[in-house]
């Protein structure tokens, strides 16, 4: 998988927003709330390819959870992201 | 002999080019209030030459846009940007540099007739020049003011917002009406956001040259009851970017517009009103302006 070109985290406060602003009609562009982990995983993978196993490694590596638990929760955002549009 | 006039809005310039400046200062009377003697050239924006003939690219253009009776059409080329605007059978062209330093156009700019096309022209212009370097965003809005604080109401159209801002002035003493469509807002070096009138301001001919610290955003829904709540920075975010004007096949406008807008919402935010036309609704939004 691989995030398409025209995506961006913004902060605003305390909150991370993935906006994905690539079509070319503002009515198109959508904004999601990110929590902690998606922010962490979305962050460094802008402009490269990955898979949710990948992603699922990382979030082991990172939060010391079950493998089965993170790819769960993987696939949940990648359905997100997949909605938003954000995805190639 | 060429004289040239300057206008200031949102404390930015723009220079026009002109051989006749008593025609062009008529071509341009809701201009007038904005009128300056200099400026400083940091906050030059452009300056616009007229009499300029431009050919079309023979490709198919960019983008269409209709803005009321006009259609634009917009050829991105490798020298800067083509805009040929077009109503009743009538064309203006313009071509404004990469940066949109420069700007040439085929309008003569003494002409009553072409001030439609000018005023278009000079809208986009400003959107363009003044969002980058200088973080300003026009909105889709109607903005009151009180006592130098301002409140921003946005929704789409036909909602109330102008409807909301008269009701503002019928029971709120000394509140005056800053811009009822097209206002500006901007953030200043010291990080402080303001809201600006403009020469634009859809069928309301609001032009004022003044300015009030933005307090708050308002997003207006039509309902039975009148209800005021806080949106979360997601909304926010989809609120204030929505209402804002850019240049869609632009990508480069475009982001610039999200960071400008993602950066005021760090500062000023939004609200929605659930509301009816009436006294009540402009109590629930006064609120938001009490010290």
């Amino acid at each position: 998988m691989r995030f398409k070109e025209n995506i961006s985290i913004k902060k605003i406060g305390t909150e991370a927003i993935l906006v994905s602003n690539d079509a070319g009609n503002i009515s198109y562009t959508r904004v999601i709330s990110l929590n902690k982990s998606a922010e962490f995983l979305i962050a460094n993978s802008l402009g490269k390819d990955f898979s949710t196993e990948e992603w699922a490694e990382k979030l082991v590596d990172k939060y010391q959870i079950d493998k089965s638990l993170a790819l769960k929760d993987v696939q949940v955002l990648v359905e997100q992201l997949t909605q938003a549009g954000a995805l190639l | 002999m060429i004289d040239k006039l300057i206008y200031s809005v949102a404390e930015l310039a723009f220079c026009i080019c002109t051989p006749d400046k008593e025609k062009t200062s008529a071509v341009m009377q809701n201009y007038l209030p904005f009128k300056v003697e200099n400026c400083t050239p940091k906050n030059l924006l452009f300056q616009l030459n007229g009499s300029e003939a431009i050919s079309l690219p023979e490709t198919t253009p960019d983008d269409i846009l209709q803005w009321k009776d006009i259609y634009y059409y917009i050829y991105h080329t490798p020298q800067g940007v083509i805009v040929s605007m077009k109503a009743s059978q009538q064309e203006a062209r313009f071509f404004a540099s990469r940066n949109w330093k420069e700007i040439k156009s085929s309008l003569t700019l003494t002409n009553q007739e072409e001030k439609v096309f000018l005023n278009s022209f000079l809208r986009l212009a400003f959107g363009m020049t003044s969002t980058t370097n200088h973080k300003t965003i026009k909105l889709h809005a109607s903005v009151i003011e009180l006592n130098g604080k301002a409140l921003a109401f946005m929704g789409t159209s036909g909602t109330g917002k102008s409807t909301h801002s008269r009701l503002w002035r019928e029971f709120i003493p000394g509140c005056t009406l800053l811009n009822d469509d097209e206002p500006l807002v901007r953030i200043l070096e010291d990080g402080s956001i303001r809201v600006y009138g403009a020469p634009w301001s859809g069928s309301t001919p609001c032009y004022r040259s003044a300015s009030a610290e933005l307090v708050a955003f308002v997003h207006l829904y039509q309902h039975s009851e009148n209800k005021l709540t806080k949106l979360n920075y997601l909304q926010a975010l989809s609120s204030i970017y929505g209402s804002s004007a850019m240049l869609r096949s632009d990508m480069t406008h475009r982001n610039a517009v999200l960071n400008v807008v993602t950066d005021i919402l760090q500062t000023v935010p939004v609200y929605r009103l659930d509301c009816r036309p009436d006294k009540e609704a402009v109590l629930c939004t006064r609120s938001l302006l009490s010290e």
